[in-house]
């Protein structure tokens, strides 16, 4: 089936670059747990968790904040980097051609693009998984983190998929002008921003998905559109 | 089969011309003798890398010229020489041809009386190797 | 009523201010062979572009194989096959890989001549590979330009294509291998009722592969016809005079001339043989004499400034 065909070979292609943040945030994530274990630091989430009943906003930052730094680092580098690899790359090397003068639609190939792009960075939420179980197994946290930071790790793998959504944008529009370019981005770090705003899982999700739709909308009209 | 063509594009000269010109001096060699059937179109544009067409074109202009005959099916043969007329258009291009070659010769400072000579030789010696390729296809 | 494999009306591609394309009309019928010849930045690549839906056209429309190009079905590009300029193909891939990724999109098929019907073959596409000595373990961002020509051409001939577009194939590749490239087509010719657009700067190639000729220049198709016809209409002619040569020329077809003292050559184009012998007695020429001239030539005379503003245009009967 030709939608296989092409999910294999963008997958294949996305597989470095998966690979690469996936080591890095188990490397780094794992260094933090070692390095807790070490310390036995958890009484100090005990203290916040009774303290952030009331405002609910420190309860997500506190016990991811040891791991968030690098679930970021993961999952936004891994975006930004399959957005130019799968969009920016075929420019510089010509092979657009041979990519787009294929018996499917146009949907097709955009969508094994992107399913290849979203299973990267699902990926790394698996490690984020790896990591909070680990964490929460006997000797590294006096207290286990609570569901709710497991959510809140997935959400930042989200900004991940947003990132790589925006600089697929870029590398999809074709305006000479820089400012209009990197709208795609531009509009990606708007919602990190926005997201970060009120750090409570509904309005997280929320920002998510209403700026995952308006970029899935906008690169389905800049993909199919495009001329090469 | 002692027929062997060789192309030159990028020469003054068509393609199909050529292949023409070669053919018809093979016939005019004995190397090629009454009922001596020419490669297929195919394999021949195969053989030199050019278009089908391209030679379909040149035996077009030789059977035309009543060098050869094609039978549907078949091929293309040498055909009788009793069947060819000499057309006014061909003796032109003969006669420009000669004028082309005593040109040279008088630019090369060359006598009447050797030009002559010159002419008698090799037409006697085509003469004889025309025979001799008789003699070998008999 | 001939069915054309290729239509396009009009076709015209602004970038911003630059005309790159302007109202082409071209007609080419099934089982035609055309050489798409072009000085640089003629505007050949965007033209074939154009005609295969890679990009909008400003103004005019143009159709493959009764299909409009923007909106070319899936079925449609089957059979269609495309050689891009400089053979991309992507470099991670093994040669054996590429031709898994290729043959998934068409249906297995063993080689066949009836029309409409595109498949891969296996067979010949292995076979193509070990011809040029190519083996499937090879990356392909190992492969000199020439060894990824080959590959491109046996991707691109496997699939046993009705249509097949190529925009210099042929660039920058050694003789041997532009020999092979030719051989395939040739091949590929054979075959009933194939359709080759072929763009080219290599006259040569042309010469012994075309059966039409379409000239571009600055955008603007300046030459559709058979490729004898054009052979036989773009002619030089010299005259000489007993005196000076005349500075003034008024003669049909002309296309530029250069003078010396006593001599004069002209390069004409459709000029009738009574036309030239008319006016060379109207003139006072002493002799006159029409030197052949090889394609290359021909071309580049055509397309020489002087001769901007002559269009020659052959209608196909």
């Amino acid at each position: 089936m030709r939608f296989f065909a092409l999910l294999k070979k963008e997958l294949r292609e996305c597989l470095p670059w998966m690979a690469t943040a996936a080591a890095i945030l188990l490397l780094f994530g794992s260094l933090k747990l070692i390095d807790s274990k070490q310390r036995q630091i958890g009484y100090q989430y005990r203290v916040f968790e009774r303290y952030s009943e009331v405002g609910g906003y420190e309860l997500l930052t506190r016990p991811i904040s040891d791991f968030s730094i690098f679930v970021f680092m993961s999952a936004v580098g891994l975006g930004l980097a399959l957005g130019v690899r799968q969009f920016w790359a075929d420019d510089f090397m010509g092979t657009w051609g041979f990519s787009v003068h294929r018996s499917t639609h146009r949907t097709t190939i955009l969508a094994a693009k992107i399913c290849a792009g979203l299973i990267s960075i699902v990926a790394i939420g698996l490690v984020w998984c790896y990591l909070f179980w680990r964490a929460n197994s006997s000797g590294y946290f006096v207290f286990p983190l609570p569901e709710r930071c497991f959510i809140g790790g997935w959400l930042i793998c989200g900004m991940g998929l947003l990132f790589y959504l925006g600089a697929t944008l870029v590398g999809l529009s074709k305006t000479r002008w820089y400012t209009t370019k990197l709208m795609g981005l531009g509009f990606a770090l708007w919602m990190f921003i926005t997201l970060t705003q009120q750090w409570t899982l509904w309005w997280g999700f929320g920002t998510l998905v209403i700026g995952t739709i308006v970029l899935l909308f906008l690169i389905c009209e800049a993909f199919l559109n495009r001329e090469f | 089969m002692a027929l062997w063509i060789q192309i030159t594009p990028g020469s003054d000269e068509p393609i199909y011309l050529q292949i023409v010109e070669q053919v018809g001096e093979a016939i005019a060699k004995g190397q090629l003798a009454v009922g001596d059937k020419l490669p297929a179109v195919r394999k021949l544009a195969s053989e030199l890398v050019i278009n089908p067409n391209t030679v379909a074109r040149a035996y077009t202009i030789l059977e035309q010229s009543g060098l050869v005959t094609t039978k549907t099916g078949s091929g293309t043969f040498v055909a009788d020489p009793s069947s060819r007329d000499k057309d006014a258009a061909d003796i032109n291009m003969l006669t420009d041809r000669m004028d082309g070659i005593l040109s040279r010769g008088l630019n090369l400072g060359l006598e009447s009386q050797d030009i002559i000579a010159m002419f008698k030789d090799r037409l006697e010696k085509f003469i004889k190797t025309r025979q001799g390729g008789r003699r070998k296809n008999d | 009523m001939t069915e054309f494999v290729l239509e396009t009306q009009g076709l015209t591609k602004f970038y911003g201010d630059k005309l790159a394309v302007d109202h082409i009309d071209l007609k080419i019928p099934r089982g035609c062979i055309c050489g798409f010849v072009g000085r640089n930045g003629s505007g050949k690549t965007t033209a074939i572009k154009l005609m295969l839906g890679f990009l909008k056209p400003t103004a005019g429309s143009s159709r493959l194989l009764g299909c409009d190009s923007q909106d070319l079905t899936p079925a449609i590009r089957q059979r269609i096959g495309y050689v891009a300029e400089g053979h991309r193909l992507i470099r991670w891939m093994t040669i054996a890989e590429i031709a898994k990724f290729q043959s998934a999109f068409f249906h297995e098929q063993p080689a066949s001549t009836k029309q409409g019907e595109a498949g891969w073959d296996s067979n010949f596409f292995w076979d193509m590979i070990d011809y040029f000595g190519l083996s499937k373990k090879q990356k392909i961002k190992h492969l000199s330009n020439g060894q990824r020509a080959q590959v491109s051409l046996a991707l691109t001939l496997a699939p046993n294509p009705e249509l097949l577009i190529m925009d210099d194939p042929t660039l920058g590749l050694d003789a041997a291998i532009r020999r092979q490239f030719l051989e395939g087509i040739i091949e590929l010719i054979m075959r009933q009722g194939r359709t080759i657009l072929f763009s080219s700067h290599i006259l040569g190639d042309i010469e012994r592969v075309a059966d039409k000729i379409v000239v571009i220049d600055k955008g603007v198709i300046r030459a559709d016809c058979s490729l004898e016809q054009f052979r036989t209409a773009v002619k030089k002619v010299r005259f000489v005079f007993g005196q000076t040569s005349p500075e003034t020329i008024d003669i049909e077809g002309l296309l530029g001339s250069r003078r010396s003292d006593k001599e004069l050559e002209m390069i004409l184009v459709g000029t009738a043989d009574e036309k030239i012998a008319e006016w060379a007695k109207s003139s006072g020429a002493a002799d006159y004499q029409t030197i052949n001239m090889n394609l290359e030539d021909q071309f580049i005379e055509y397309t020489a400034p002087a001769g901007r503003n002559k269009p020659f245009t052959w209608e196909e009967k």
